[in-house]
């Protein structure tokens, strides 16, 4: 169930801080439809978002690796 | 029933019976007595008929199974073939995914899906018309709808168009089975949904629908309100609470989805909407001219003939401070041969290209549901006049999708004409990356990279790459100025590929925090 992860964005802190969060993700040249939003914690004042990040195109389906982008 | 859905008894004229339709509820004529009967010369010759008619039918069928796989993906269609597009729903990426598990992950396989859900279409709007109109008529828009020119170009493409449109005919088909039967009410939920997540505009269907038949209901009754909830109650509920039903699943689906709701924001200031009217409208027009000018003449032709139509039954029903327009509108649509769902699609097809995005084609394979109210007009025509129109419409549609083999005219489709960039280079490109694991693409690179490239790709557009050893994929020339020091690998008309050991790029960083 994704209800809950989008209760977050009730906050417009996190509103705030999700095109940022998407920016960090495209620095490092990742495909956006190739990463999904896990959760988003409030950590030390700082508002974090989890990714779970999997490259896929037609010849390969690369390991998950887990990021987290803080602002 | 719906009170909207007339009774029908198509009889041919040569054989001196009366061909009439009457609305159930308000005993209406519509204006139009000799619809959907064959004239005599036709009924003469009847199999021939029926044979000009399927050989265009087998010739829309075949057309839409030549050169496949000539065309590249285009970024939309690789998204789609990866099962990775977050801003639609998932039904009509999991009838590609399925094939590609079934035949292997090609091209042909892929695109296989939308002609063969571009085949069924046209048998489901032949049973659709079945429902309401003769054989001669329904045979006259299953052959138009076949070689409608824009269904034919994007029924070869893995874009969405034709799996929505599939639904989009499977709802109508089954919703008019829905009125007349009750057994067809759980198909109903079943299609209904299945149209909704297929694409995301494929819930307009059963959305305006539900408003199309309250409207419908409180128009039509000239009763007192509590006659009027007791009829629409009893009449309509069923059908209303299916349909709204339907749509409770891609609603959270939607509300779940940040990929749904971030495409809207992002695209809904300039390309959604109604901003520019006049110059969408241009646009739209000069689209659908450049790709189908003697269906837009047949399609303008039908509309003319309907208003004609609709005026004349205002004329004759309404008294003056009756017949404002959008009643007299809804009340033409609910007593003439067009059933609701196929005067809201005609509607929705109009409108999605004009209010999405009228500068992409995919939207103008919508526009098949005019073959109706095409099919409608010219079933009143001759039939060898008839026939010589519709002749002369399947040859521009072959004109335009021939199979390149046999021809290839300066009418033939852009995407048809030569073989696409990567399906012939790409072998070679990926047998010069054979040894790098990850590559950084500069420019703008689209989803179909991930489909022909081995490697990993990087998007380099945002990515600060100052000092950064690999290897980089340029899809602009001009870029290949910016890094010094570095080995070509690879170059062609296209894109260039250069290992590089560090760039002489200035940091995006330091050039931002400059500025």
């Amino acid at each position: 169930m994704r209800i809950p992860l989008m209760i977050n964005f009730l906050d417009p802190e996190v509103r705030a801080m999700s095109p940022l969060a998407i920016e960090e993700l495209r620095i490092k040249g990742i495909w956006m439809v190739n990463a999904d939003l896990k959760s988003i914690t409030k950590e030390g004042g700082k508002t974090c978002f989890n990714w779970e990040h999997q490259y896929e195109s037609r010849s390969m389906t690369k390991t998950v690796e887990f990021i987290t982008t803080c602002l | 029933m719906l009170m909207m859905f007339n009774f029908k008894c198509h009889k041919s004229q040569v054989a001196g019976r009366r061909s009439c339709h009457m609305s159930q509820v308000t005993g209406h004529r519509t204006c139009d007595l000799r619809l959907a009967t064959c004239d005599k010369s036709c009924d003469m010759r009847h199999v021939t008929c029926d044979a000009f008619l399927y050989i265009l039918i087998l010739l829309g069928i075949s057309l839409r199974f030549i050169d496949l796989s000539v065309p590249d993906f285009a970024t939309d269609e690789a998204q789609f073939a990866l099962f990775a597009s977050a801003a639609q729903p998932p039904a009509g990426m999991w009838l590609f995914w399925l094939s590609q598990a079934v035949f292997g992950q090609t091209i042909l396989a892929t695109r296989a899906v939308s002609a063969l859900l571009g085949i069924l279409t046209i048998l489901l709007i032949y049973l659709s018309s079945r429902t309401f109109l003769n054989k001669e008529a329904s045979l006259i828009i299953a052959a138009i709808a076949s070689v409608f020119p824009p269904h034919v170009i994007f029924s070869r493409l893995a874009y969405l168009s034709s799996p929505l449109i599939f639904a989009w005919a499977l709802l109508l088909f089954v919703f008019l089975k829905a009125q007349k039967n009750p057994r067809w009410l759980v198909p109903l939920f079943l299609s209904s949904v299945f149209a909704t997540f297929v694409k995301t505009q494929g819930l307009l269907l059963p959305l305006l629908l539900i408003i199309g038949i309250l409207i419908n209901c409180i128009i039509q009754s000239k009763k007192t309100s509590t006659a009027l909830l007791r009829y629409c109650a009893k009449s309509q509920l069923s059908i209303i609470s299916v349909l709204f039903f339907s749509l409770i699943p891609i609603t959270f689906y939607i509300l779940t989805s940040p990929g749904i709701l971030a495409t809207l924001s992002l695209y809904g200031g300039n390309m959604y909407g109604i901003s520019g009217f006049l110059e969408r409208i241009k646009t739209l027009l000069l689209l659908w001219w450049n790709l189908t000018p003697l269906f837009c003449f047949l399609i303008f032709l039908s509309i003319f003939s309907s208003l004609r139509c609709m005026f004349t039954f205002i004329r004759k029903n309404f008294s003056e401070k009756q017949s404002y327009c959008a009643t007299a509108l809804l009340r033409y649509f609910a007593n003439s041969q067009f059933p609701l769902p196929v005067f809201l699609l005609i509607l929705i097809s109009f409108s999605t290209g004009l209010l999405l995005g009228p500068s992409h084609e995919y939207y103008a394979a919508d526009l098949v549901f005019f073959s109706i109210p095409i099919g409608i007009y010219l079933a009143k025509w001759p039939s060898l006049w008839r026939n010589a129109v519709l002749l002369l419409a399947a040859s521009t549609t072959f004109l335009l999708a021939s199979p390149r083999n046999i021809l290839i005219t300066p009418y033939t489709h852009y995407l048809f004409k030569e073989e696409g960039y990567w399906n012939t280079h790409a072998e070679k490109i990926n047998e010069v990356l054979k040894n790098e694991d990850r590559i950084i693409v500069l420019g703008s690179p689209g989803h179909h990279i991930r489909w022909y490239l081995n490697p990993e790709v990087l998007v380099g557009k945002d990515m600060d790459i100052y000092n950064r050893t690999g290897t980089f994929l340029l899809l602009d020339k001009n870029e290949t100025a910016k890094f010094t020091g570095a080995e070509t690998m690879y170059e062609d008309e296209k894109l260039t590929i250069i290992k590089s050991q560090n760039t002489n790029l200035k940091s995006q960083k330091i050039l931002k925090s400059k500025s």
